[in-house]
């Protein structure tokens, strides 16, 4: 069955529009609100609100709101290009995305990923474009045009799912694939948030001290010792060459969040190295890293949990 | 002297004032200051990568060097991982996929007309959308979609030009 057909079967299941408030403390929290419509759905979480149709059979439109920023994704589905905007929306002007805008749509892709698999077409790729965009840096356009293709833009990587793949980056240290920007051995898996800056492990080869990064926003470099040899979590290591190993936090799948989708490609397997081995979300060092994630959502295939 | 003391403190008051005003008037002002100014390649179907404007704001704070310990952040502390838990070191490993093919100069022409398909096609259905808000006075929903329009036209006005420019050869 189509993918796109599932939507009309499953609608009057999934899309259950909640309206409660629960209060916490002074905050009030929203829940998710999904309305279908004819064409797709729409819906709010909090102050975020979006939308993601098919005006027609080869088109779908996502739109999400928040923090004052409207960003939009056109994508063609006979062609695979896609188009993306971001703006203001107090004066329709460029705009950039922040830590807390990242939050925001980290917060939705939380509550979409909450609604399990086997989504209607236009809510599964909803929290696909959330969670790519929710690791949106800080430094790139959020106007520009992507084509999604398998095997010229995309490189599936189920295949490799639950055994060891290499994954490197460039950035001011060094260039693609050198020994300070590469690790060889990323087991791709489905494995969850291990805890620390980046929600995952490293082995490391012996007991001693090693280059650390001291956060996912903000990395101040610092020496982290490590009693012994073996998996350790909680820090977040930074181009040290005698690391090789890493897994957690679903290392490789596209976008952020874990569990969300199983999307394991190429590009965003070397995303995920980029920003957990020395570099921050934000960073603009892992912008071509990110670039190269931005059609994945819409076409790579979903591996499975 | 009490009295220039009192002055000096004074305007060293209104200076850290008007600092700490500045500081947060930026920040509520970004969304207004048309804060990205790279532009995609016009010679390239993918999305354009951006050179890193200002390594020091990129993954650290502000005025930290490269390879110097901060004192401002929390040093994370290892913790171990359960052995029984993680992937065995000797694991499977998974040759690596073949290199993506880049597109060719013209398969790149055509999936650049192809984008202006699409943007023509967003265009006229913004309008219908619009056309439906105005209708029922949805005044908010219409500016929007009258931001996007404008936005829309252009982008594809910029594209058009770009794909005439790439098509002579330029």
């Amino acid at each position: 069955m189509h993918a796109r057909s599932w939507f009309a079967l499953a609608l009057p299941i999934v899309l259950v529009a909640c309206t409660s408030e629960e209060e916490v403390g002074s905050k009030s929290v929203d829940s998710l609100v999904i309305t279908d419509t004819a064409k797709g759905v729409v819906g709010s979480f909090g102050e975020t609100s979006f939308s993601s149709e098919m005006p027609d059979a080869d088109h779908l439109s996502i739109t999400v709101q928040t923090n004052g920023m409207m960003i939009t994704a056109e994508l063609d589905l006979k062609t695979g290009v896609l188009d993306y905007d971001g703006f203001s929306l107090a004066n329709g002007e460029n705009t950039q995305m922040t830590d807390e805008d990242r939050a925001s749509l980290l917060a939705l892709e939380h509550e979409l990923a909450g609604l399990g698999q086997g989504l209607p077409y236009q809510l599964d790729k909803l929290r696909g474009f959330v969670a790519t965009w929710a690791e949106f840096p800080s430094t790139m356009d959020l106007q520009f045009m992507a084509v999604s293709e398998e095997t010229r833009t995309i490189t599936s990587l189920c295949y490799a799912k639950n055994s060891y793949y290499p994954a490197s980056h460039d950035c001011q240290i060094n260039g693609w694939w050198t020994d300070q920007t590469t690790l060889d051995d990323v087991w791709l898996s489905s494995t969850g948030d291990l805890g620390g800056p980046d929600g995952v492990a490293w082995y490391f080869p012996a007991g001693g001290n090693y280059s650390c990064c001291s956060g996912s926003t903000s990395c101040g470099t610092y020496t982290c010792n490590i009693p012994y040899a073996g998996w350790w979590s909680g820090v977040e290591v930074d181009h040290d060459t005698r690391v090789e190993y890493s897994y957690g936090n679903c290392f490789g799948v596209c976008g952020a969040g874990c569990p969300g989708s199983y999307q394991f490609t190429v590009d965003c397997v070397n995303h995920d190295q980029c920003v957990r081995n020395g570099h921050v979300m934000a960073s603009a060092y892992c912008d071509d890293q990110f670039a190269s994630t931005t059609d994945d959502w819409a076409s790579a295939p979903d591996c499975g949990p | 002297m009490e009295k220039r003391i009192a002055v000096v403190g004074a305007g060293i008051a209104i200076a850290i004032g008007v600092w700490w005003w500045r500081s947060g008037g930026e920040s509520d002002a970004r969304r207004e200051a048309g804060a990205a100014e790279t532009t995609a390649d016009p010679s390239s179907v993918a999305p354009s990568s951006v050179a890193p404007s200002s390594p020091s704001l990129s993954d650290r704070p502000a005025g930290l060097p490269r390879g110097a310990a901060s004192t401002m952040v929390a040093r994370p502390q290892a913790v171990p991982v359960d052995p029984a838990t993680a992937p065995p070191l000797d694991g499977p490993h998974s040759p690596q996929a073949a290199p993506q093919q880049p597109f060719t100069t013209h398969e790149q022409l055509a999936k650049r007309a192809d984008d202006l398909v699409l943007l023509d096609d967003t265009e006229k259905r913004l309008e219908g959308e619009l056309a439906a808000a105005q209708q029922a006075g949805d005044t908010q929903t219409a500016r929007t979609i009258e931001i996007r329009l404008e936005r829309l036209r252009a982008l594809r006005d910029r594209r058009r030009a770009e794909l005439e420019r790439m098509r002579e050869g330029k």
